[in-house]
């Protein structure tokens, strides 16, 4: 029993290692968000205005307020940072893997991605969950804006980094 | 070493086996999260495992110092057979979550357990600590939100004594056009787990258990910690230029060093004998 113990146990790690190294082949690729949210907002046809690393601004044509568009970290600190910027009279929109919502659902949108690396374990998925969600401040003088199909800012939605 | 009914393992191995399992599932982990083109590249390998931080390091060598002595020698249980193809069963999942989860598990039964040695307990703190300076970035995202906005108030309070215009709003520090955003690894709150690990570390190594003046010595290092991070903040809040030298630059390094030093010396500190103590101060007495 002893030796068989033994055995199971080396097994055990052996699986753990071998684990890791399918974790590391098949998800090492991260989803590129910012590429995706600048070619995406281009794709809906507005004109986008970076203002820092991690803040766009996307013109809708005849709308004189923009959309504000920024990637906002798993840990909420940058959202914060959204928050702070948003002007009064504007909705908030968060995008996450090809879901749409109007809250910050962040205990969800946690489980989507552990839920999105377990795929990439076992070969569904080609790429790393997104560790970004997608913070979109609609302004209300501008509803044309609230009609467009943000769900394509998604990285990882799936057709586009998958 | 004892071996049980039907050639069963000792205990003292199968405890030795559970921190196998989460000593190899962590470093895996740690060689998994590298941001390298190829990670398991010499240079990528070394690089994550420098960047898990010394005292990290120091805390598995001394854990793997421990293993074999976590528990007296008894004989083993069936319980403590499942215990162990449990533990080795969560590791094997590649989620930092079930390392965590393995982590905390071990630590808390180490701590718990009436039969554990000395040095089974201090490896139940050690991985304690492991576990908390571990998983403070992943878990405690919304205090060090909260605290990115404390940080970057207390920095301009600081630099508004020192005659300077910036302002604060939210986690933002404005001087003019130019713009600081406090994100959660530039927190006060952010280090603090390392710095409890770093004394853990250094009070185990020296002394090899805590005593309760421990908790004063670790309060100083931990509000001397958010102290240095504060005037690091207040320094890049005063333009670009300087946010790039302690960002990025020199600055970083100076920060890094004073840190790791004030982390290092007050568990020194509280690993002096109180006898040691008195005997300074009489030579300063004397010499005075």
């Amino acid at each position: 029993m002893k030796i068989l113990l033994r055995l199971a146990f080396s097994l055990l790690i052996i699986i753990g290692v071998a684990a890791q190294f399918a974790w590391l082949r098949a998800a090492h690729a991260p989803a590129d968000d910012d590429g995706v949210v600048l070619s995406a907002t281009a794709g809906l046809g507005l004109r986008v205005v970076p203002v820092s690393q991690v803040l766009i601004q996307a013109f809708a044509p005849g709308c004189a307020d923009p959309a504000r568009i920024a990637l906002v970290g798993l840990d909420a600190t940058r959202l914060l940072h959204a928050s702070n910027d948003a002007a009064a009279g504007s909705d908030g929109l968060y995008v996450f893997m090809g879901k749409t919502a109007a809250r910050p659902a962040f205990a969800r949108f946690y489980i989507m991605r552990v839920l999105a690396d377990a795929q990439a374990v076992f070969g569904l998925r080609s790429t790393r969950a997104p560790s970004h969600v997608v913070h979109i401040t609609l302004p209300q003088s501008c509803p044309k804006l609230a009609k467009l199909a943000w769900v394509e800012l998604s990285p990882g939605s799936g057709a586009r980094s998958d | 070493m004892p071996e049980g009914r039907l050639g069963r393992p000792a205990a003292r191995e199968l405890w030795t086996w559970c921190l196998t399992f989460v000593g190899v599932a962590f470093w895996c982990e740690v060689l998994r999260n590298s941001d390298a083109a190829d990670p398991l590249a010499p240079a990528a390998m070394a690089n994550s495992i420098l960047d898990v931080g010394a005292f990290a390091i120091l805390a598995w060598a001394m854990l793997a110092a421990r293993a074999r002595s976590l528990v007296c020698d008894e004989l083993t249980s069936g319980r403590l057979i499942v215990g162990t193809v449990f533990v080795g069963l969560l590791c094997t999942i590649p989620f930092r979550q079930a390392t965590t989860i393995a982590l905390f598990g071990l630590a808390a039964t180490l701590l718990w357990r009436r039969k554990a040695t000395l040095l089974g307990r201090q490896a139940g703190w050690l991985l304690l600590a492991l576990a908390l300076a571990w998983t403070s970035s992943c878990y405690l995202g919304s205090i060090h939100a909260l605290v990115a906005r404390l940080d970057a108030h207390a920095a301009v309070f600081l630099l508004n004594h020192l005659g300077l215009d910036v302002t604060a709003q939210g986690n933002l520090m404005r001087r003019g056009d130019f713009v600081v955003e406090i994100l959660s690894a530039c927190t006060s709150s952010w280090q603090l787990p390392n710095v409890c690990l770093a004394f853990v570390v250094v009070v185990l190594f020296l002394r090899g258990s805590f005593r309760k003046t421990d908790l004063l010595w670790l309060a100083l290092s931990l509000l001397t910690s958010v102290a240095l991070n504060e005037i690091r903040l207040a320094l890049m809040a005063r333009g670009s230029a300087q946010y790039e030298y302690w960002h990025h630059g020199t600055g970083e390094t100076i920060y890094g060093v004073a840190a790791l030093a004030a982390a290092t010396l007050f568990p020194l500190l509280a690993s002096l004998d109180p006898a040691d103590f008195r005997r300074m101060g009489r030579q300063a007495r004397q010499q005075a």
